[in-house]
């Protein structure tokens, strides 16, 4: 079981919707603590590989609308890529506006206590396309 | 039995001011002669190329044996109408517009049944060109809209009462350079100085269709208007692929900023966007038929640019890959001008 | 790992395990800043006193609610130096972040906040503070590592002065070639000749690049068109000034005269090359007008003498629909990679020489680029 999983960290250092990443054997995967619970993913945009935990928290986009209108939405569930900025839903890991089939790499947050851990072995969402090491 | 073809892209132009000016009202008329209106050359294309030495403009009544054979139908392009992206009296640009294609209408379609009107308008005045739409919404010999663009971009709400009537009558709005982009203000610009001679036009002007392009797909107006089709002729089609890809990865990037294109833009310019194939200059006859491979196959129409034709039909054809032939010479175009083109019957 | 845990709060760590040994890399397009305070330090007393350099946000020259940039930011995010400040204002966090992680044996650094100069009048403000800003380019970056390459920025008002600053730096160690701010200026003109003159002598090649400030100030390089309502239909037309530079530089018969001058269009894309090249060449056999300047069609001329830069890359559907598109630019000699470290459109380079032909990934990591910059790379 112990092989499975990677501490995270306590439940208090949690800044909700702020990103922790954490090395673990399947990769750094980033831990966020939201309204709703724990979410985890690959620290990797399945675009370009760039570290899609670092550098902006989980944030709000926008859905189809009318020309010239702009409607809210995902609510603080939207995880921003810091390169070109991809968007997709932290709890699916699903591109907001369907502009791409990839997806983030999620995994399973358990918390026992006050203890955070991520479940590195159980992957779940099509894996990132980009691979760290060039042929 | 020769291919069926419709051409998109047939020029047609008044030889002489006088017969213009009955179809204005006098005082137009006498305004016209007084300041000593210069018509523009009919001879000249307006994107650059005269009709070569010893050749004349074709007129009403041999132009339809000079029509390439298997012709089911040619869409008149009066290229008289272009140079008004340059001019600032915007009134006189609409008065002049109506004119000419009561010329057209009058002389030309008569000749021909398979003769199609393109409303020439002037793009200043958006709410006089909707009148003039309007006027041939029910005339069948009218099958599409032709005007030179602006500076403003196509998406601006400026030209929002064109396409309103254009979508309103199911009528394609072709675009065609005027030659005056890069040179006289209010025209589009070209980047980099201005051309400094008619080489440095013709390397750039296909940029004031791909600025006009991203502008109508970002801007949503095919989403606002989803019967509207622009045809953009005499820009050549070569650069398209990268084009397309560069609206969808932007798109990818910065939807959150145009949130109502809910498709990837390159859909959007399958749908709404059509191109005319006029002109092959020096693309190697192998790279267009990879070029037009990666296209959308409902993309890409045959145009004459007769009578500065600078290939034949065959020519153009034959660089289009085999499963797309038949689509650019006839059905296509046939798809998208719509039933108007090849009705029998006509006033 | 036992369940044992390293937190890692900091930065950049998905992007951990170097991979310097597998390639090496010469980068034509990398983006550092220098204080501004530091620059302006440096001018003379009454060039200080120029509105335009009092401010950063002069400086940069951006009309800022002009196309407002969607999220706010047009840098990596990840690129935080950990000590603070704007991604790449620190060379000792760009060499760890991006040098050493990537295996850039070389990056050429093109300053942006050289580019506002373009709207500037006052021709002795530019050059002082274009001087300023190159030494201290050389002494803050180049000096902290000799991988960071140094381009010599030049004034794009007074030809002259751009001479001057080309002969009182193209000998020091770490200069590869200068850049001049792009504008509607006259690239292909008479009045530019003595510029190319002075950087053939020195063998520095020019690169060109976006001006940050396209289609905003007046002077500034146009887009096609006019206005653009959004950034995002401002940066799907970020070639075009590019294309006008590549337009005016042949068909002007600029690259005729100065046959040894070569010229990087950076950040501009390349899908575009091959179309425009074949239309240069048929504008040429039409005789409209490039006909007498030149005695061979434009696409030897681009082919010879023009370089373009990987970035943005092209993402097709069908990646395969590239391989035409490089082909026709014939990119194994005029294609050369760039990253535009750390600004947000960046490309990574692994992932950007992976997706390039087998055949072609040498040549624009490293060799063409070479060729072009030659010796002074060092490498
Ligand atoms: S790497 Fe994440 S959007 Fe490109």
């Amino acid at each position: 079981m112990d092989n499975d999983r990677v501490r995270a960290g306590v439940v208090d250092e949690f800044v909700l919707n702020r990103f922790r990443v954490v090395d673990t054997p399947a990769g750094a995967i980033g831990v966020v603590r939201t309204t709703d619970g724990f979410y985890a993913v690959l620290n990797r945009c399945p675009h370009m590989g760039a570290p899609v935990c670092v550098g902006t928290d989980l944030t709000t986009s926008t859905v189809a609308s009318r020309p010239f209108e702009y409607r809210l939405a995902h609510e603080d569930r939207v995880v921003r890529c810091p390169w070109h900025r991809w968007e997709f839903r932290v709890d699916t890991g699903e591109s907001i506006g369907n502009t791409t089939k990839a997806r983030l790499l999620r995994f399973p947050v358990i918390v026992e206590g006050a203890e955070v851990f991520v479940q590195y072995r159980a992957a779940r969402g099509a894996a990132a396309r980009v691979k760290e090491t060039p042929q | 039995m020769s291919e069926a073809l419709i051409d998109c892209e047939y020029h047609v132009a008044a030889p002489d001011l006088q017969l213009l000016l009955p179809y204005m009202e006098k005082s137009w008329a006498a305004r016209f002669v007084r300041s000593r209106f210069s018509l523009p050359l009919g001879r000249e294309h307006p994107g650059g190329g005269s009709l070569t030495e010893g050749s004349s403009l074709p007129d009403p009544a041999t132009a339809g044996a000079a029509l390439a054979a298997g012709t089911r139908a040619a869409l008149l392009v009066p290229h008289q109408v272009m140079p008004v992206a340059g001019w600032t009296d915007t009134l006189l640009c609409s008065v002049y517009a109506t004119a000419l294609n009561r010329y057209v209408r009058e002389h030309w379609i008569p000749a021909d049944r398979r003769f199609r009107m393109a409303i020439a308008i002037s793009p200043h005045e958006p709410e006089l060109a909707a009148d003039e739409i309007d006027r041939y919404g029910e005339d069948v010999s009218a099958a599409a809209i032709v005007m030179p663009l602006l500076a403003t971009h196509l998406g601006q709400t400026h030209y929002r009462p064109i396409f309103k009537a254009a979508a309103r009558h199911r009528l394609p709005v072709i675009v065609h350079p005027s030659g005056r982009e890069g040179t006289i203000v209010g025209t589009p610009v070209l980047s980099g100085m201005g051309p400094r001679h008619a080489g440095e036009y013709h390397s750039l002007i296909w940029q004031a269709a791909v600025t006009n392009i991203a502008s109508l797909v970002y801007d949503g107006v095919f989403i606002d208007l989803p019967d509207l089709r622009v045809v953009f002729a005499g820009f050549g089609f070569e650069w398209l692929p990268g084009v397309l890809w560069h609206l969808d990865m932007e798109w990818r990037s910065l939807r959150i900023d145009i949130p109502w294109v809910t498709d990837p833009p390159s859909v959007y310019v399958a749908r709404h966007i059509r191109i005319v194939i006029d002109d092959l200059g020096l693309t190697p006859p192998e790279a267009s038929r990879q070029i037009a491979n990666m296209l959308a196959e409902g993309l890409l129409m045959w145009g004459s640019n007769s009578p500065f034709a600078t290939n034949s039909a065959a020519e153009v054809l034959d660089a289009m890959p085999e499963k797309l032939r038949a689509k650019v010479a006839f059905g296509n175009a046939a798809e998208t001008f719509g039933s108007r083109l090849l009705t029998e019957a006509l006033a | 790992m036992n369940g044992v845990s390293k937190v890692s709060p900091g930065v950049g760590t998905g992007l951990s395990k170097p991979v310097a040994a597998a390639l090496s890399i010469v980068d034509c397009d990398f983006h550092p800043f220098v204080p501004l305070q530091e620059v302006i330090a440096r001018m003379p007393a009454r060039a200080r006193r120029s509105v335009q350099v009092s401010s950063y946000a002069a400086v940069l020259g951006r009309e800022h609610n002009r196309f407002l940039i969607p999220t706010g930011e047009p840098l990596r995010l990840d690129a935080v130096p950990t000590r603070g400040g704007l991604a790449g204002s620190d060379p000792a966090f760009a060499v760890a972040d991006y040098l050493d992680r990537w295996g850039i044996a070389a990056a050429v650094m093109m300053p942006i906040q050289a580019m506002g100069v373009i709207a500037w009048a006052a021709e002795e403000v530019v050059n002082s503070y274009l001087a300023a800003m190159n030494d201290l380019f050389l002494e803050m970056w180049h000096a902290e590592d000799p991988r960071f390459k140094m381009l010599i920025s030049v004034s794009p008002h007074d030809p002259d002065a751009a001479v001057r600053e080309i002969e009182r730096l193209a000998d020091k160690p770490g200069v590869v070639g200068f850049q001049i701010p792009m504008g509607e200026i006259g690239l292909g003109s008479s009045a530019m000749f003595k510029v190319y003159a002075a950087a053939a002598h020195f063998g520095l090649p020019l690169v060109l690049h976006p001006n940050s400030v396209d289609c905003s100030l007046q002077n500034s390089p146009s887009c096609a068109g006019r206005v653009t309502r959004s950034y995002a239909e401002h940066h799907v037309l970020l070639s075009q000034p590019g294309q006008g530079a590549a337009t005016q530089l042949v068909m002007s018969g600029a690259l005729e005269r100065f046959p040894t001058m070569r010229v990087v269009l950076a950040e501009f894309g390349f899908s575009w090359v091959g179309p425009m090249m074949w239309r240069m060449d048929t504008a040429w056999q039409r005789g409209g007008g490039a006909d007498g300047l030149l005695p061979r069609p434009p696409s030897e001329y681009l082919l010879n003498q023009l370089r373009f830069t990987t970035q943005p890359y092209d993402e097709p559907g069908n990646p395969r629909d590239l391989v035409p598109i490089l082909d026709s630019m014939q990119a194994h000699r005029t294609l050369v990679f760039s990253s535009d470290y750390p600004h947000w459109d960046t490309d990574r380079p692994d992932v950007v020489l992976r997706r390039l032909p087998v055949e072609l990934r040498e040549r624009v990591a490293k060799q063409t680029a070479m060729e072009t910059f030659g010796t002074r790379l060092g490498l």
